[in-house]
């Protein structure tokens, strides 16, 4: 009996590796597949290190809304194709359709902003009115993707910046019906 | 190689030898032949061949084998050294200039994978996050232009009527 426990045990503890990469949403899934890349910066902070900052005490009001947003958060992960050189053109190429594609089911379009020759968009997964995941993409001169993985409130992260504007946010809502 | 003669090819032999004209297999067999037949030659020579039975006994002396051994090693050693620091970002490849928005995303120290180290994380994380921000309250300020300028708008209409 003993070892048949410890015969399904051995298999849960292989499969776990798999079981985490299955629970991965598609933005996690498609930014991993440009990691290592040359040319590309990839770079994510994990939960537990945003439990550590989350404890950082600061008097710098900005640094302290961002610590107090870190505690809500579990993942985050951004990408940046920083050379524009033929070696990744591919690279772009493939950037380009997964942020066109249907990857996005799932994801709400939250709202897009045309910027210097970018285009900035972001889309999130809801659940009872809190952000699950923020993925914000940037396609045009740069190419980029950021995503935050958590339990926030959009008000929670817009107030990090000094433009707070609560009103907008519900404008948003509406638009989004 | 022509197998040699005993007597007269080993004298024309040991005098190219001493002329510094002979090559490493004929110095090998010049060693073998005196091993096997000592009194073919004058006992000094014989003498001499006994001494440098070791270093003909393989090719190239032990100093020279030394020597490229040693220079392989330190090749090898220079690679790996390379190799490491460059995996510990302290010899990197000159970075292409970076964009106005990636400038402002990123840090200035080239990042790769998961951040370890807590002062670089926060920094990394306030700077994303800000720009995030930042965009966000940019587009709800357009949409409220826009609404405002939706406001107006009805506003003469209702006045025309």
């Amino acid at each position: 009996m003993n070892r048949i426990k410890h015969f399904f045990a051995l298999i849960g503890l292989l499969l776990l590796p798999v079981m985490a990469l299955a629970q991965e949403s598609p933005a996690q899934r498609w930014i991993r597949t440009f990691d290592g890349q040359p040319g590309i910066t990839s770079i994510s902070i994990s939960r537990t290190m945003f439990r550590m900052l989350s404890r950082i005490k600061s008097t710098d009001p900005e640094y302290q809304k961002v610590a107090r947003f870190a505690a809500k958060l579990e993942d985050f992960k951004i990408m940046v194709i920083e050379e524009q050189t033929p070696a990744l053109a591919k690279a772009v190429i493939q950037f380009n359709k997964l942020v066109h594609a249907s990857a996005w089911n799932g994801y709400e379009e939250l709202m897009s902003i045309r910027e210097g020759g970018n285009e900035i968009a972001f889309r999130v997964q809801e659940q009872q009115g809190r952000i699950r995941e923020l993925v914000m993409t940037i396609t045009g001169s740069d190419h980029v993707v950021m995503l935050i993985k958590g339990d926030f409130a959009l008000s929670e992260l817009t107030d990090i910046s000094d433009d707070i504007n609560i009103s907008g946010i519900n404008k948003i809502k509406k638009l989004k019906k | 190689m022509k197998k040699l003669e005993p007597i007269a090819d080993i004298d024309e032999l040991l005098t190219r030898y001493y002329d510094g004209d002979t090559t490493l297999d004929e110095e090998r067999q010049l060693k073998d032949y005196l091993a096997r037949y000592p009194g073919s030659a004058d006992k000094a020579s014989a003498a001499l061949f006994a001494d440098l039975r070791p270093a003909l006994s393989s090719p190239g002396s032990t100093g020279a084998r030394r020597r490229w051994a040693f220079r392989t090693a330190a090749a090898a050693v220079l690679v790996a050294l390379v190799l490491l620091l460059r995996q510990l970002q302290l010899v990197s490849e000159p970075a292409a200039p970076r964009s106005e928005l990636t400038a402002r995303l990123l840090l200035d120290q080239p990042l790769y994978g998961d951040i370890r180290d807590q002062a670089i994380a926060l920094e990394q994380a306030r700077r994303a996050l800000s720009f995030v921000s930042a965009q966000l309250n940019k587009g709800t300020r357009e949409l409220e232009h826009l609404d405002r300028l939706g406001t107006s708008v009805d506003k003469i209409k209702n006045e025309s009527l």
